[in-house]
């Protein structure tokens, strides 16, 4: 996937976070990476939650693979089901960018729907790894994926940078700071990105 | 990223604390605790001003209680690195000593005790030689190099002059180098100028040479300044034996000897209180100066008449004589009037000599010891009083500063004889009159508490008996945290300097002394590299 891609556009949106729609099916990022929605008022979210389902709430899809040989055929003989269903992401809001710098806290005001969703570039990311603080909001956060979230983002952060070890101890250390009272979920998440 | 940053000497931040207690300081993630040693130096920049401080005490803590009853996988390293210093870390606390600031009344910048603490979050770093040499002062500044601060190669000064007000005490327990100090410390006095010194040689070691803990032989202060010491020995064959001869005999006569002398000695000669007293009524009875003679000379008869005579219990009487005449036995004392060797000591210590006072065979001998010691020291007092007050009407008459050295200090300053001999006197009072006391001792419970109260500076050794390190630190601000330092002491080279010639308690690491180039930087400086190399001959074959 190309990093600056436009992957999709907002359909639901308040303060804390977002939701986009793919373009394409199942083209969500995985949990814990960072994109940003907007081309002008440019909001940054870390994604949450993803999920596919039928565009019709009233429609549940039904099997339809008797027969065929594997998955793959099964939209191959049924082109429709790229149209009838369709993938969201969901994104927690984590920094805004204004016109000279980008803040990493919660923007005050979501992005607009059919807002453009896209990767960000290596330089926005690098900003967020180097203060890790807005971690801090994300594992407070009621979300009970949370964990993940974070440990999906540092992942993130190690295969942006190409494996840049360093960012994993210094990541262990800030999450290990934030967690000091709690010391098992430390353990659980530095587990995830071992 | 700021975690993990390590600035140069940089030890964490203090986080909380007190006056009493001192400062807490959380040791930053990069600064393994293993690294602080009890007893260092550091230095805290407050906001305002900054403080010197000393380590009393190192912790492990976490801020996660339950981390001590759920252990994470420490075997992994990851997760081990992870905890250290975030979940888990170190603090140090450390006793803010001195505020180094402008002192409001001189005008000049100089460190004063610390009246406060470190605001938070103040950032903490191991001392450098710089912050040393501000507080302690330099060789440059007149200070005498005694050794180094623990860690450290900063060269750590005393300031000999504020030294030699104050009567000042060397303790340690045997063996962990009190002699060396000593030696180091009447070096440094000498190397001044600014007092002469009268050593009561107990061992002799500190005149032509001593030995160390490793049995090699190191040289004294008569053969690093020559000109400047005089030996007196009270035994001729044991100085000859040793290779050398001493300047001068010592030589006591009967009429040298006062009843004060015989109550000093009374625990030694094992006498009973009446017994010793009766000294007083036979000097009345025979005259000053005369009465050890005529008493001793008498035979039984003569015994029974003087007892009914002068009202005296015949017993006591006779169990003083008995005691007496082991006094006669000694060769340093005689029977007629020698020529006066108190006075030579006297006159050469007033002309700026040092003197070192041997005592050779009798050295082990507690009696010969003390009966000289107070005998000399009881005359210097007499002269350096009446000096004094000459000098009150004519300050050119001012005499030098002395001080009287003087081991196994216990014996003169225990409770019960601390009243009654010279010595007790001089500790507490003699600074006015300019005689002051270097106490060497191993024994510092043994020395009675107003002595060790007056005592200015004190140099600790070792020390494990808990009585001692008490009669030590009484008196000291901070002493509770200083017990920890002072009996963490290594046994050799290491002491806990403190008191009046001292800014504040520091640990130090003694320096060297008796290798070839300690010798030519203390003494004469002028020696050339092939002198060294004849010391060095000397001390190890020719190579």
């Amino acid at each position: 996937m190309n990093k600056t891609e436009r992957i999709g556009e907002v359909v639901e949106s308040n303060t804390n976070e977002f939701v986009a729609q793919c373009y394409d099916l199942y083209t969500s990022p995985p949990i814990g990476t960072l994109i940003r929605a907007g081309e002008t008022e440019t909001v940054y979210g870390l994604v949450s939650y993803s999920s596919t389902g039928g565009l019709d709430p009233t429609r549940k899809p039904i099997p339809r693979g008797r027969g065929f040989e594997n998955e793959d055929e099964i939209y191959r003989e049924n082109p429709q089901l790229n149209r009838l269903l369709n993938t969201e992401f969901r994104a927690m809001s984590v920094g805004y960018k204004t016109d000279s710098s980008i803040n990493l806290y919660m923007s005050p005001v979501p992005p607009r729907i059919h807002s453009f969703v896209s990767m960000c570039e290596s330089d926005e990311i690098s900003i967020f790894v180097n203060s890790m603080s807005f971690l801090d909001a994300i594992l407070r956060s009621p979300v009970p994926q949370a964990d993940d979230v974070v440990a999906g983002f540092i992942r993130f952060a190690i295969d942006t940078f190409s494996g840049n070890q360093n960012i994993r101890l210094d990541a262990a250390r800030i999450l290990a700071k934030m967690l000091s009272n709690d010391t098992r979920r430390l353990e659980g998440i530095i587990r995830r990105i071992r | 990223m700021n975690v993990g940053t390590h600035y140069q000497g940089r030890l964490g931040l203090v986080v909380s604390g007190s006056l009493a207690e001192g400062v807490k300081v959380k040791l930053d993630s990069s600064y393994s605790v293993e690294d602080v040693n009890i007893g260092s130096n550091v230095v805290i920049q407050g906001r305002e001003s900054k403080f010197f401080g000393v380590v009393t005490d190192i912790a492990l803590e976490s801020s996660d209680p339950s981390l001590q009853f759920n252990l994470p996988d420490v075997s992994d390293t990851f997760v081990r690195d992870a905890l250290s210093g975030t979940s888990a870390y170190g603090v140090v606390t450390v006793e803010p000593m001195l505020t180094v600031g402008i002192n409001s009344h001189s005008g000049k910048q100089s460190p004063m005790p610390a009246k406060t603490v470190p605001s938070h979050f103040s950032v903490v770093s191991d001392a450098t030689e710089e912050d040393i040499y501000s507080v302690f002062g330099s060789e440059a500044d007149g200070g005498f190099w005694i050794g180094s601060p623990l860690d450290m190669e900063a060269k750590l000064c005393l300031n000999i002059e504020e030294l030699v007000k104050r009567s000042n005490g060397v303790f340690g327990k045997s063996g962990t180098g009190k002699t060396f100090l000593t030696r180091l410390l009447l070096i440094g006095i000498l190397q001044s100028g600014k007092a002469s010194n009268l050593i009561f040689d107990m061992h002799n070691e500190y005149g032509w040479k001593g030995t160390s803990e490793s049995n090699y032989d190191v040289k004294g202060l008569k053969q690093l300044f020559d000109s400047k010491v005089s030996v007196f020995s009270l035994d001729a064959d044991s100085a000859s034996r040793r290779g050398f001869s001493p300047d001068h005999l010592v030589r006591f006569s009967y009429s040298d000897i006062s009843p004060e002398d015989i109550q000093l000695l009374r625990e030694t000669l094992d006498l009973t209180s009446v017994s010793a007293d009766v000294a007083y009524s036979l000097e009345a009875h025979f005259g000053r100066g005369n009465w050890f003679q005529g008493f001793t000379k008498l035979d039984t008869d003569q015994m029974n008449d003087l007892a009914i005579k002068i009202n005296v219990n015949g017993s006591a009487l006779a169990s003083l004589k008995r005691r007496l005449d082991r006094l006669t036995r000694f060769d340093f004392v005689t029977e007629n009037k020698v020529e006066d060797s108190a006075n030579m000591i006297i006159d050469r210590l007033r002309s700026g000599q040092h003197v070192v006072l041997e005592f050779g065979k009798h050295g082990n001998n507690a009696t010969a010891y003390m009966l000289v010691a107070n005998i000399l020291t009881r005359r210097i007092y007499d002269r350096y009083q009446q000096q004094k007050e000459t000098a009150m009407g004519d300050s050119k008459m001012e005499p030098p500063n002395l001080v009287i050295t003087l081991e196994e200090a216990h014996r003169f300053l225990s409770p019960t004889m601390a009243n009654q001999t010279i010595f007790g006197t001089i500790a507490r009072e003699m600074r006015k009159y300019n005689v002051t006391l270097l106490v060497v001792d191993q024994r510092p419970s043994d020395i009675d508490e107003e002595v060790m109260s007056q005592i200015g500076t004190k140099v600790s050794c070792l020390l494990d008996s808990a009585r001692d390190v008490d009669s030590v630190l009484s008196g000291v601000s901070g002493s509770r945290k200083l017990r920890g330092v002072l009996s963490r002491l290594e046994s050799k080279q290491q002491a806990l300097v403190f008191g009046h010639a001292m800014p504040m308690p520091v640990v130090i690491r003694t320096r060297d002394y008796g290798t070839p180039e300690s010798y030519s930087l203390i003494g004469n400086s002028s020696k050339s590299p092939s002198d060294i190399k004849k010391d060095v001959d000397s001390l190890f074959g020719p190579s």
